[in-house]
């Protein structure tokens, strides 16, 4: 299933379960697409290290479609945990119970579940899947919020200057951007990065203080 | 699944919180991801900055597109083996006496210094046997250990050793 687009990012977690309980069915329905977008395929790689035969896709979709059930948030609020580790333990649990059922289905018992036991790969795969579909989706949602607002040149500048490393003088110029503004541009669009990042990793319960360090963490899981 | 979720797992929370950052790295990461890998780690630098840690600098710009590049030039400068001197007058002419990388400098010269100064450390010690510094070796053994799937043959001993010595103050 192809991830939808959505022209938002998720903001805080205070706002998910608002939008949860009160939103319109156009809110929620951005809402879940664009929580589905971050999180439905590290939950895919997550499971497919369990080995399973069952169709793990079926599993998430399922997990995702469910993704602001009020009380589905309710739970995971009293929890107290980071969000994703709740996914991921609904996950797991969701497909325990449809080995089960299948095995109750073929006749045979529920002894055997030991096999769904997590592997040693199954977090880091998860994590590093993660920290990816995060940082992908936060740029995207940027990129498309500036060029919306016809400052798609902005978005230009910060990835030839802070990704590619090139120069100001050498990549603001051909992009109508004064070099003398260049270094402001280049901070407005990374704030707003930033600012998208800090509305999710709110729901992991990073604090503000904590956030850079999170932040060299995420890019940790994907080292070469 | 019941609409209120799941019951937290002891299990599951004892083995989250024992992980830290960069753990059990899988030996074969998904295909995809090591397809988005780079450049969405460009993208977590860029939003770091100069508050990268110089070792995931180096293994960032290692996974970018010019890193072959670079790091030809940034060899191709250096003498090799058997010239320490020169080794040493290039070293001190770029970084001078405050140390070998600043970081007021960008990340580009920034991974250049430190991928050079790894290559010095790398000579002494295939040369003397010894390496006498204040820094600490265990923080250049990150980036001696990114460096050795891309570095020319000749060097690759001199990196090992390095690494294998980066207990040794």
């Amino acid at each position: 299933m192809p991830t939808p687009v959505t022209d938002s990012f998720p903001p805080s977690a205070r706002s998910w379960l608002a939008v949860a309980r009160d939103g319109s069915p156009d809110q929620r329905r951005e809402l879940a697409a664009s929580l589905t977008a971050i999180y439905r395929d590290p939950l895919l790689r997550y499971l497919h290290t369990f080995g399973a035969r069952l169709d793990v896709e079926d599993v998430v979709q399922d997990l995702c479609a469910r993704i602001l059930d009020p009380g589905f948030l309710d739970g995971w609020q009293r929890s107290e945990r980071p969000f994703r580790l709740w996914l991921r333990t609904a996950a797991r649990f969701e497909l325990m119970n449809r080995i089960r059922a299948e095995r109750r289905r073929d006749g045979a018992g529920d002894d055997a579940l030991a096999d769904l036991a997590e592997s040693d790969n199954a977090q880091a795969a998860f994590e590093r899947a993660y920290s990816a579909s995060l940082i992908r989706s936060a740029s995207d949602a940027a990129q498309r919020l500036l060029e919306s607002q016809g400052r798609g040149s902005e978005w230009m500048l910060f990835i030839e200057h802070a990704v590619h490393g090139k120069p100001y003088a050498q990549c603001a110029p051909p992009l109508g951007i004064p070099v003398d503004s260049a270094r402001h541009v280049t901070a407005r669009v990374r704030g707003l990065v930033l600012d998208a990042l800090r509305g999710v990793l709110s729901a992991e319960r990073v604090a503000e203080a904590d956030f850079e360090q999170e932040l060299v963490a995420l890019l940790s899981h994907l080292k070469p | 699944m019941s609409a209120s979720g799941p019951e937290p797992e002891s299990r599951d929370r004892e083995r989250s919180d024992a992980a830290g950052p960069g753990h059990d790295a899988p030996p074969h990461a998904p295909h995809g991801a090591q397809q988005e890998g780079p450049s969405c780690l460009a993208l977590y630098a860029a939003l770091l900055g100069e508050r990268l840690p110089s070792d995931l600098l180096v293994r960032t710009w290692l996974a970018s597109e010019d890193a072959g590049a670079l790091l030809s030039d940034v060899l191709d400068a250096l003498p090799q083996p058997g010239c320490l001197e020169a080794l040493e007058r290039i070293d001190a002419e770029r970084h001078g006496p405050d140390g070998p990388v600043r970081a007021e400098w960008p990340p580009r010269v920034r991974v250049a210094g430190v991928v050079r100064y790894v290559a010095m450390v790398a000579l002494a010690f295939h040369e003397h046997g010894v390496w006498r510094s204040s820094r600490p070796a265990q923080e250049l053994d990150p980036v001696a250990e990114a460096m050795l799937p891309i570095v020319p043959e000749p060097w690759k001993a001199s990196l090992r050793v390095l690494r294998a010595r980066a207990q040794v103050v």
